[in-house]
């Protein structure tokens, strides 16, 4: 159920009315005696504040669309690259893992040690 | 920006940017009080925050500015989403545990939350309208979807207390009232 509620409706149909009548009250009547030139340096200064707030939203937004593009990449590396990769980073750093295991892993575990060794050298 | 490709029917990022520094003045200014109407009692956002809230939303993407449609039109119904979802994330206080909602129209309402934080709403702009008896009969009227003669015949105002009760009722409603009192 993703209907309006009655008073939602009422509400709704209130402001419609209402904005009407705003809109033929005479510009005079609206501005109330404040002079055009404040009401448009108050809204140039707010469109300058919406204009650096909606940049930053949108780099943060392409941060996280980066991050999750870099995290759904394929993993573009051979077999053979992700066995020379595992086993250089092996003898390089302090993992127990046998030359022979290596060799006899299966493919997708090669694939899913590699992205394990690759996120850590990444951090 | 990438949804400026991606639909003809929305303004670019630059039409945005001209649509609202562009407006009139008077305009600007009605913006400014359908927010303050919009934002009474509203958690945690006042009228300014409310606009620039949309101005951010529509200068970001996150919000869509349709072509054709006059900027004071888009901003408006923009603040009244905006502030409803404002108004239906940020509620603190339980709900009225004495309010039943009525039965019938059931398949209409969403829930019982929802319909209360409408029926607040409404409370509000009936009560600033209290006082002035051929003003609440002409938001009664409004509230009830009647305009023009329509809302004249269900107030039973003759053409002349009508006029001037619908004016008062605009005013109220702006705030222009208040801050007359208040200056």
């Amino acid at each position: 159920m993703n209907t309006r509620s009655r008073y939602e409706i009422q509400l709704d149909q209130l402001l419609d009315a209402w904005f009407e009548e705003l809109g033929k009250m005479p510009a005079p009547e609206v501005l109330a005696g404040e002079s055009t030139a404040a009401v448009r340096a108050r809204a140039d200064a707010r469109l300058a504040r919406a204009t650096q707030e909606a940049g930053r939203r949108r780099l943060v937004a392409a941060r996280a669309q980066a991050a999750v593009d870099r995290a759904r990449t394929p993993i573009a590396v051979s077999i053979a690259e992700a066995r020379a990769y595992i086993a250089r980073i092996i003898l390089n750093a302090d993992y127990t893992l046998a030359a022979r295991q290596l060799e006899e892993m299966p493919e997708e575990e090669i694939i899913r040690l590699y992205e394990q060794l690759r996120e850590l050298e990444d951090q | 920006m990438a949804w400026d490709l991606k639909d003809p029917g929305r303004l670019t990022y630059q039409e945005v940017r001209d649509a609202l520094s562009q407006m009139a003045e008077a305009d600007m200014r009605r913006a400014e009080r359908i927010a303050a109407f919009l934002s009474q009692r509203l958690p945690g956002m006042g009228a300014e925050d409310l606009l620039q809230e949309v101005y951010t939303q529509f200068l970001s993407g996150d919000r869509r500015f349709p072509r054709g449609i006059p900027a004071l039109v888009v901003l408006k119904t923009a603040m009244r989403s905006e502030a409803s979802n404002v108004r239906k994330a940020g509620r603190a206080s339980p709900i009225d545990p004495v309010y039943q909602p009525e039965t019938v129209d059931a398949p209409e309402r969403r829930s019982p939350e929802v319909e209360h934080l409408a029926r607040e709403e409404l409370a509000v702009v009936v009560k600033s309208c209290s006082g002035d008896a051929d003003v609440e009969l002409v938001v009664m009227a409004w509230i009830d979807g009647l305009k023009g003669e329509e809302a004249r015949i269900a107030t039973g105002l003759d053409e002349k207390a009508f006029d001037a009760a619908r004016k008062r009722a605009t005013r109220k409603l702006a705030g222009l009232d208040r801050a007359r009192e208040g200056s």
